[in-house]
């Protein structure tokens, strides 16, 4: 090894290298495939630190830091960037760290080496105590490779014990009157026979739920289908039976109800009302927008139909926050546009999802218009960051589920209670993973009358565990998005438990967008992220 | 903490924690904390193979020549041999209260004290 003959303090590649942390191993490739965790290097020496795993990062002129394995997001001052700094090794030219396989390279370094790299410009004692703090807060590991601080598991075990049932989403109605082309539902009938669910099931799902609620004083039910409004009766019957059964046992029942808004009636509207039933709406945007797919089964567009309809129930429904909610597909990618049209009529929420397809649907977005949408989620971000300092509710509730999961710090072992809370009821009693895999039978996980098949769930849950994904261990929003919707995946790859890799990228685009706006909340408004804390947003 | 500011739940919890650990078992200065969390090069369980220099020669050394400017200022707590206190000089150091101030009250060991 060649000796250095003098160290440059303001040139840190200038440094001897002692030795690198080699470059790891990509996540995209096969799934069978084990992706190796742990880099292959030499043995640690004494007193060897490295970085553990996380994502540096600068914005507004600050520093900062997101530790991946505990989800924690730290501020750190310019000499502990300058210390992080050093540890990099893959720096861009303009100054950005390279993230590899969506983590971050680096090498590992001795403590005289960062001191002999600093000290020109910063006191021996200033540097050695970011070195500790840095340390002491599991930013930096030293040889044994443990973290300093212990608070989280690095993932839950599975559980033998059964979940507790937090929410059923019921198929009250296995028709629909619209015949939308992107409809995961195949217009409303999952591909079963079409029919409504009866009272019996109906009330057998919510004393199935509230025997099974264990310790939840809140319940949730949801009226799905197809389209829940074509089988009103049984809704006001449900929704009556189950306030009364909640109440004999000192447990609430919350309501639900995901509809086209082509039934909405005034009569209807004030049940939802006087019940307290959150409505989301399933709408696309302005008519031009909307009627491209959200269709009568004879191709005519139900924007016409729906737009009194909604603005009554919008004028009339205050008991609860009312949502719109957007199907991103081909040709509708103007997000804005479709968010300001929404807000104007009056929508508490809006929520954007990009339809779930396979490329050769000829309403899949292409992958152009993917990274519009992500575009256009970045004009509303500031703008919701922006409406945030000057006290407005926001709206943009993608965002806001977001910043609620990064100002918690999840750690997500699935990225969804399906299969375990939160179960979908098909119109003839079987129980589902959830509403999106209804009337499918290779979904199914038991009935009202037997219960959760639990042999079945806990293959569900061996098989979509965050830790049997191997493209998920090396990227640094693993916990954040778990890999992804389990019927995305099921739908692209043909099996459960596959990540949804082929919207890795924009994932974690997303994700750092919304860090970016957390940090920048956090500096601009903390106040509402105490609001969200409490579950006031 | 100077450098690092907890803003989310979790990170809060982590420095909450961290600090819960640290009361519970250290009363010391803020240097001879840092002194105890991160190896800085010097240690007093020799290791051969490091001392030798298998990385970075000099800079990785027990006693780099740059200790000499500051290595016992704050990043090297001692930088002699201390007696055996394991088998042979168990008590040598009994009247010392805190090495920091009554370090003149520390035994001087010679070899024919040896089992004394």
């Amino acid at each position: 090894m060649e000796l250095p003959t003098r160290i440059d303090p303001s040139n840190h590649t200038g440094l001897v290298q002692i030795s690198t942390t080699k470059a790891r191993s990509s996540p995209a490739r096969s799934d069978t495939q084990r992706v190796e965790i742990q880099s292959s290097k030499a043995p640690a020496k004494p007193g060897e630190i490295r970085l553990a795993e996380i994502r540096p990062f600068a914005f507004g002129g600050k520093h900062y830091v997101f530790v991946i394995p505990v989800t924690g997001i730290f501020e750190i001052s310019e000499l502990a960037a300058e210390i992080i700094g050093l540890f990099l090794t893959g720096v861009a030219r303009d100054g950005e760290p390279v993230y590899t396989a969506a983590t971050v390279e680096s090498r590992s370094l001795v403590a005289h080496e960062v001191v002999g790299a600093l000290r020109p410009r910063y006191t021996i004692h200033s540097i050695v105590q970011g070195l500790s703090e840095l340390h002491v807060l599991g930013v930096l590991l030293t040889e044994d490779g443990s973290q300093p601080v212990q608070t989280v598991p690095s993932l839950p075990k599975l559980s033998a014990k059964p979940f507790p049932q937090r929410s059923l989403v019921l198929n009250v109605a296995n028709d629909c009157n619209l015949g939308c082309t992107y409809c995961f539902a195949s217009q409303g009938d999952y591909g079963a026979p079409k029919r409504f669910m009866s009272q019996e099931t109906a009330r057998e799902s919510v004393d199935f739920l509230l025997q099974n609620s264990g310790d939840h004083p809140t319940v949730t039910l949801v009226f799905f289908g197809g389209e829940p409004l074509m089988n009103f009766r049984l809704i006001s019957d449900t929704v009556a039976y189950a306030t009364q059964a909640g109440e004999r046992i000192g447990k609430r029942v919350d309501f639900s109800m995901t509809t086209n808004a082509t039934y909405l009636t005034p009569e209807i509207i004030h049940f939802l009302r006087d019940h307290r039933v959150g409505v989301a709406v399933s709408i696309d945007g302005p008519k031009k927008f909307h009627d491209l797919r959200r269709t009568y089964k004879n191709g005519m567009g139900s924007y016409d139909m729906i737009q009194p309809r909604v603005m009554n129930l919008l004028r009339e429904h205050k008991t609860r926050p009312v949502a719109a909610r957007v199907t991103l597909t081909h040709g509708v990618t103007a997000v804005s546009e479709i968010f300001d049209h929404l807000t104007e009529m009056g929508f508490d929420e809006v929520g954007f999802a990009p339809v779930t397809s396979s490329d050769d649907d000829d309403y899949a977005l292409t992958p152009e218009e993917f990274w519009q949408v992500l575009e256009e989620f970045e004009k509303l971000t500031a703008k919701y960051v922006g409406g945030v300092s000057s006290g407005e509710r926001p709206r943009f509730s993608n965002l806001t589920n977001l910043l609620a999961d990064l100002h918690q710090g999840v750690i997500k072992a699935y990225p969804c209670g399906a299969g375990l809370g939160l179960l979908g009821v098909g119109s003839t009693g079987k129980l589902y993973l959830c509403h999106r895999f209804l009337e499918s039978d290779e979904h199914q996980i038991g009935t009202l009358a037997t219960g959760v098949d639990r042999a079945k769930q806990a293959e569900f849950m061996a098989l979509t565990h965050l830790s049997a994904k191997p493209p998920c261990q090396v990227c640094w929003v693993r916990n954040i998005c778990s890999g992804g919707c389990h019927h995305e995946g099921y739908k692209r790859y043909g099996t459960l438990g596959h990540a949804t890799i082929h919207r890795c990228e924009w994932i974690r685009s997303w994700i750092n967008m919304g860090l970016h706006a957390y940090v920048e909340i956090m500096e601009k408004s903390p106040a509402f992220l105490e609001r969200l804390e409490r579950g006031d947003e | 903490m100077d450098h690092i500011k907890p803003l989310n739940q979790r990170a809060k919890v982590i420095e909450r924690q961290s600090l819960k650990q640290q009361a519970g078992s250290e009363e010391q200065s803020g240097d001879v904390r840092a002194m105890q969390q991160l190896p800085l090069g010097c240690t007093l369980s020799f290791n051969p193979g490091w001392e030798a220099g298998a990385n970075g020669l000099v800079t990785g050394l027990c006693h780099p020549m740059e200790a000499d400017l500051y290595g016992c200022y704050d990043n090297c707590s001692w930088p002699a041999q201390v007696p055996d206190q394991i088998t042979n000089f168990l008590d040598w150091n009994e009247k010392d209260g805190t090495v920091g101030s009554d370090w003149r009250k520390l035994d001087l060991i010679f070899p024919e004290d040896k089992g004394k």
